[in-house]
């Protein structure tokens, strides 16, 4: 026997096969409470018997039921009713909203720039600790090197521990830039960026040279050709590839970077994994198009008067 | 301020002069800082046709705007609130089921549904209805604007949970959300045919060029 079981902010209610109403129990007639209900499995105890079929898969008699009068099985009024449907909307939107803090991409940026900082620091630590050990003899007192390597160590265990916390946190933040860029390098765009949101709001250009500030620069002072990739370039896709693929690639990585940024920060939809397939089409025809060097021009004099070749339009 | 008349183009719809209005359910309240229009004692808060489809769709000429002062309405795709502002206005003794997923926009839909008390705001999934079922009522309309690729799909699926036999549907079709590729001519009918083969019945579907590019709105009806 299938019983049919559903639920509104009233209460639960299960029917049978026949239609009648087998069990039921009423809610709490406060909004705390009937959140924290809903929250949980629906249960009824009396359904051991049956094969209990929820609405997860689709409408059942039951909710059917409960919609077409949501209040009328409970003798309830009108006013109560919706007096507890707005209170409870409303308190799991507002529960729901608190998990996905609007600030959490602050803290993520405070985690990774410790991170770095700690990666430097260890460097220097290391360094240090390989020098120390070319003049060190064993048996001495606990204190000199042996302690010392110590502390390095246990450095650089909470090296790992901060970045499999930047690591989590960038999947709950930004899961489409995580799944398009990986973990870290999207949380460095973020840090370059100082937020999410305007990360977001770059073009795909922008964020294609992201980081390289000084070149960026010196390009608008017309002294050099514009930069091809900021921090970008660390994807292995564009590290990877010989020199004339790369600007091709960083182009299209810039572009997909910005429509993952735009996803997490606006819609929370993910679409990674469509990203990363149309990149790797890209990268594909990148690698078909050009295969080898490019021949260079043979340069015959190198025109001295034209000092400002590369210089930008004013706006 | 020169007095214009305020002519009833639907229940609840007015256009003031050259410009479509809703009479303000809150008084001195604006939503979206849209212009507040006093006729005769009333006031009307203007409904931007660039702003809101359904303000297009009504200038485009749609033929029939099943809201009424009662209805109960399902908002897929609410976003900040705009349009189911206005429909607020209208449905004053209804309800508006305000579906929204993006935690980004959902504050200030919140703060709508503060004032509105016709409003109930809902942050969930549209592709998921069951984990929102518990907070809804069988509705006359469901209104639909979401951009994503399954919009059919979602629609048929809401339909099936919340619409009553014989209810109306109103869903915004963003072609280039369904496929960059194809011309949005086709896109309208390719999604035209997935709800008629859903058992829906379609009434209108209407180009909302040039007030929105590339959307179109399609309306129809659930089969009794």
């Amino acid at each position: 026997m299938r019983a049919y079981l559903a639920r509104n902010v009233l209460g639960v209610i299960a029917l049978g096969e026949d239609g009648r109403i087998i069990d039921r129990e009423p809610y709490p007639r406060e909004p705390g409470a009937v959140a924290e209900r809903l929250g949980q499995g629906a249960g009824l105890e009396r359904l051991e018997d049956y094969e209990v079929v929820t609405e997860e898969e689709g409408p059942n008699p039951a909710g059917e039921m409960l919609r077409r009068d949501p209040w009328g099985a409970w003798g309830v009024e009108a006013a109560e009713y919706y007096r507890l449907v707005r209170g409870v909307a409303v308190l799991t939107a507002n529960a729901k909203l608190g998990e996905v803090s609007q600030e959490r991409d602050r803290e993520l940026i405070q985690a990774l720039q410790a991170l770095q900082d700690l990666e430097e620091s260890l460097n220097l630590l290391t360094e240090r600790a390989s020098e120390w050990q070319a003049l060190h003899r064993p048996g001495g007192a606990d204190e000199g090197l042996p302690g010392f390597v110590r502390g390095v160590e246990g450095l650089s265990s909470l090296r790992e521990r901060l970045e499999g916390y930047v690591t989590g946190t960038m999947e709950e933040v930004a899961p489409n830039l995580a799944g398009l860029l990986g973990p870290l390098l999207g949380a460095r765009l973020i840090a370059e960026a100082k937020g999410l949101e305007s990360l977001a709001r770059m073009p795909g250009s922008r964020i294609q040279v992201l980081g390289a500030r000084r070149a960026i620069f010196q390009h608008m002072r017309g002294r050099q050709p514009p930069p091809k990739y900021g921090i970008i370039f660390q994807h292995p896709l564009i590290k990877g590839a010989p020199w004339w693929q790369r600007g091709k690639i960083a182009r299209s990585l810039g572009a997909k970077a910005a429509i993952a940024a735009r996803l997490d920060a606006f819609s929370g939809e993910y679409l990674a994994e469509g990203l990363k397939e149309r990149l790797e089409r890209r990268v594909e025809e990148v690698r078909r198009k050009y295969p080898s060097e490019p021949k260079r021009l043979r340069i015959i004099k190198r025109p001295k008067v034209e000092k400002k070749r590369w210089k930008r339009k004013r706006r | 301020m020169e007095e214009e008349a305020a002519v009833e183009r639907f229940p609840g719809v007015y256009a003031v002069g050259d410009r479509l209005a809703t009479r303000n359910l809150i008084p001195g309240v604006r939503v979206y800082g849209e212009r507040l229009l006093a006729v005769a004692g009333v006031e009307y808060r203007a409904w931007n046709p660039r702003r809101s489809k359904l303000a297009a769709a009504i200038l485009s000429g749609l033929g029939e705007l099943p809201i009424r002062e009662d209805s109960k309405v399902l908002y897929l795709g609410a976003a900040s609130g705009t349009t189911a502002s206005h429909i607020s206005d209208i449905a004053t003794r209804g309800r508006v089921y305000c579906v929204e997923f993006s935690p980004r926009v959902f504050p200030s839909l919140l703060a709508l549904a503060e004032l509105r008390h016709n409003i109930i705001p809902i942050l969930a999934d549209a592709r998921r209805p069951h984990l929102y079922a518990p907070l809804l009522e069988e509705c006359d309309l469901v209104y639909q604007d979401v951009a994503q690729p399954e919009q059919a799909a979602i629609l048929l699926e809401n339909a099936r949970y919340f619409l009553k036999p014989g209810g109306f549907f109103m869903l915004a079709v963003k072609a280039r959300s369904v496929d960059i590729a194809m011309a949005p001519r086709d896109v309208y009918s390719q999604e035209a045919q997935r709800l008629r083969d859903g058992g829906m019945e379609i009434r209108e579907l209407l180009p909302l060029e040039p007030h929105e590019k590339d959307h179109a709105m399609v309306v129809g009806r659930k089969e009794r």
